[in-house]
């Protein structure tokens, strides 16, 4: 095996397949879009190379700019919320509370369910005129509260994050669940004879301890939020009047919509750069913390 | 057993190679075997369009058992999106669903549609057999480019029976829509159902106000690219579509609706009146809708005073047929798509679903509301599409986003108006 191993002819054709696979599906798209992006295009036709107008003009573009500003609020509000009650969730459910199993799964569905079917069920629940949220707030005497949720440019942005933090916590909750069960017995059962217990030892001994999923679960979270999608236009498409449109709606829609084939492509380049740009930051980050 | 099989296969296959000569002798020099491929939306199979489409495309197979149709098929935004990758990627489908003005626009400059005029000219296409001016959505730089299949006018449906309970008329003046509107949101009901999520049906109430008050030639002149949006006409229908939200016209949450639920507001009798184009009136109006035999249809109120036409419509003729100028089987492809635009023409329109864009010569009664829409198309005083079918995909996007921004309440009709002379 070793011998193998350090073949360097064996090690080239056992990663062909998946360079391969990698360099045709992600690799050549990436450059292709770049290669778009130089263009001013309809998408149709001969395109007239433009040079890097179409960045200039992308960091010009106001509705652009709310766009990016929205993914990056979107990852802020993600980080501390979704982890920490991710973490909080999978402690509980770790010290050993009766139907353990039986949570853990009801916690999971939400990750099971196509975007699509969750971004219904939350426009069902947000609807002004028969939407639970709503009637809830009427049944309490919170008639001042109700309100139109992804019709109002005030709270269309935050009513449309809500789904997106929740559908994904159970995911994060099973990553810090799994990697707390896999902590030694012996640490906690030490801790444990050393008088921690409950709050102490999740502060002191279980979260140092799974500091590497946090860091993992981390950057999911953000470059999650930074190409966020789906839930955006299922639920408002963007709107009302682009207040909530996030660099991956704009993307579609100049593109599909607008016929904007170098300008969208410009999109896409600007979202890859900027989730490498992030990860790399955030690797960074966790390296000085851990030194 | 065995044998009896045996020897009823062999004659069987003696008589096909018999049938296959004799067949083969008359046919080999009038048709070889093709294939047309056909990307087109029909998929709703309970829908009347689909119904007319398939009826025709029936007949089509039968009357032409040498070409073979292979059809793609998706929903109309899914359609679009599909149909741009695809053209994009340089695969062009022999024939294709499009749609007039904007959209087309992008395809015949880029060369992938095949220009009609030469057909026309060898009688290939039969315009005399069509509407008057029915495919002037389909002329670029003066040449034909696609087939009309359905046409519709936008019309102003009312729930009679709520009308009756309040004792109030139907509105013929916008400032009757005003008072009436007025009595429905007293008593708690949406005076005209919005979908506006959907962006494209906010466009209807400005488009029709656009013709009360600049009339139908100097809008579409406008539309056609000459001239500035900053005009008289663009800025009083502007104002004129603020008041309807301040006002409480629409419902406050039109913005966070889709059409779909638009319909259903109005179909269940919380909203009073509806404005769309007459695509479900059929079914609005057939027996088991909850409206069957209460709806009153009109053109939109009048505007006491304004220069522009006050009986015009919005409507004309704007999902289209084209065939591709790449493919292998031109002749046929055009063929196809003249046969399909007639018979869907006629079946289509019996079914209900369409205003027809070929002359009919079936001979079926026409349902009342058929009739009623007869009626309002022969009175008119001219028709103009919707703004974001003639504007290019850009104008339109700017023009259709600040429209939804007037609906939120988030933008004035001065906002739409410096949004729109940005352009030009």
């Amino acid at each position: 095996m070793n011998k193998i191993l350090g073949n360097k002819t064996a090690i080239a054709i056992f990663t062909v397949p998946a360079l391969v696979l990698f360099g045709g599906t992600i690799l050549y798209s990436i450059i292709m879009s770049f290669r778009y992006s130089l263009l001013d295009w309809n998408g149709f036709g001969e395109g007239v190379f433009v040079g890097f107008a179409n960045y200039v003009k992308l960091f010009q573009d106001k509705v652009f700019l709310r766009a990016a500003g929205n993914s990056l609020l979107l990852g802020a509000i993600t980080l501390v919320t979704q982890l920490p009650l991710a973490l909080l969730l999978a402690l509980i459910l770790t010290s050993g509370i009766k139907g353990e199993g039986f949570y853990r799964t009801v916690f999971f569905i939400p990750m099971t369910l196509s975007s699509v079917v969750i971004g219904q069920l939350w426009l069902k629940i947000y609807n002004p005129n028969y939407g639970i949220l709503n009637t809830l707030l009427g049944a309490l005497g919170l008639e001042s509260l109700q309100r139109n949720w992804l019709g109002d440019v005030d709270t269309a942005l935050l009513s449309a994050f809500v789904p997106i933090i929740w559908q994904n916590v159970g995911y994060h909750m099973l990553l810090f669940y799994t990697s707390i069960k896999s902590i030694s017995r012996d640490v906690i059962e030490a801790a444990k004879l050393d008088g921690a217990t409950g709050f102490t030892s999740a502060i002191y001994i279980t979260i140092p301890l799974v500091k590497p999923m946090i860091r993992t679960c981390a950057i999911f979270v953000i470059i999650g939020s930074l190409k966020a999608f789906d839930m955006i236009y299922v639920l408002t498409n963007g709107g009302p009047v682009h207040m909530t449109e996030v660099p991956s709606s704009l993307m579609f829609s100049n593109i599909f919509n607008l016929n904007k084939y170098g300008y969208g492509s410009s999109i896409s380049i600007f979202i890859v750069v900027e989730c490498i740009i992030m990860a790399l930051v955030l690797q960074k980050m966790f390296h000085v913390k851990d030194e | 057993m065995n044998r009896n099989f045996k020897k009823a296969a062999a004659a069987l296959a003696s008589l096909s190679m018999l049938a296959a000569m004799t067949g083969s002798a008359v046919s080999a020099e009038e048709a070889e075997q093709i294939t047309l491929n056909v990307s087109h939306i029909f998929v709703d199979q309970a829908d009347g369009q689909c119904k007319g489409w398939y009826r025709a495309l029936d007949e089509y197979k039968e009357t032409h058992p040498n070409v073979t149709i292979v059809e793609d098929t998706a929903d109309n935004d899914a359609y679009k999106t599909k149909l741009k990758t695809q053209l994009a990627a340089g695969s062009v489908p022999d024939v294709f669903y499009a749609w007039g003005g904007g959209f087309t626009a992008p395809f015949v400059e880029a060369g992938i549609v095949e220009n009609l005029d030469s057909y026309v000219e060898d009688g290939t296409i039969n315009m005399d057999a069509m509407m008057p001016d029915i495919c002037n959505n389909f002329y670029y730089n003066g040449s034909l480019y696609g087939l009309p299949l359905d046409s519709f006018i936008g019309v102003l449906m009312c729930n009679q029976e709520l009308f009756d309970k309040y004792e109030l008329e139907v509105p013929k003046t916008m400032d009757d829509l005003y008072e009436v509107s007025k009595v429905f949101n007293e008593n708690g009901i949406t005076p005209v159902a919005m979908g506006e999520k959907d962006k494209w049906p906010g466009l209807f109430p400005f488009g029709v106000l656009a013709l009360r008050y600049g009339g139908v030639e100097t809008t579409t002149t406008l539309l056609n690219g000459e001239g500035s949006f900053n005009q008289e006409f663009v800025a009083q229908t502007a104002q004129e579509l603020q008041k309807m939200v301040d006002e409480g016209v629409f419902s406050g949450d039109s913005v966070a609706l889709t059409n779909d639920e638009a319909i259903e507001e109005f179909k269940q009798g919380r909203a009073a009146m509806w404005y769309s184009g007459n695509w479900q009136v059929g079914e609005l109006s057939s027996e088991g809708s909850p409206l069957a035999g209460k709806l009153t249809i009109v053109n939109w109120p009048a505007v006491t005073d304004a220069a522009g036409d006050q009986n015009a419509f919005v409507g004309g003729a704007s999902a289209t047929l084209v065939a591709s100028a790449t493919s292998e089987h031109k002749q046929e492809a055009v063929e196809f798509i003249t046969f399909m635009s007639q018979h869907f023409s006629d079946y289509a329109y019996e079914e209900g679903a369409i205003l027809p864009t070929w002359k009919y010569e079936g001979d079926m009664e026409l349902k009342p509301f058929q009739e009623t829409l007869l009626g309002l198309m022969e009175s008119a005083d001219g028709f103009c599409l919707a703004w974001d079918t003639l504007l290019d995909p850009e104008t339109a996007d700017v023009h259709s986003t600040s429209l939804q921004g007037i609906y939120a309440q988030q933008m004035t009709a001065d906002d739409y108006i410096e949004a729109m002379a940005a352009i030009r």
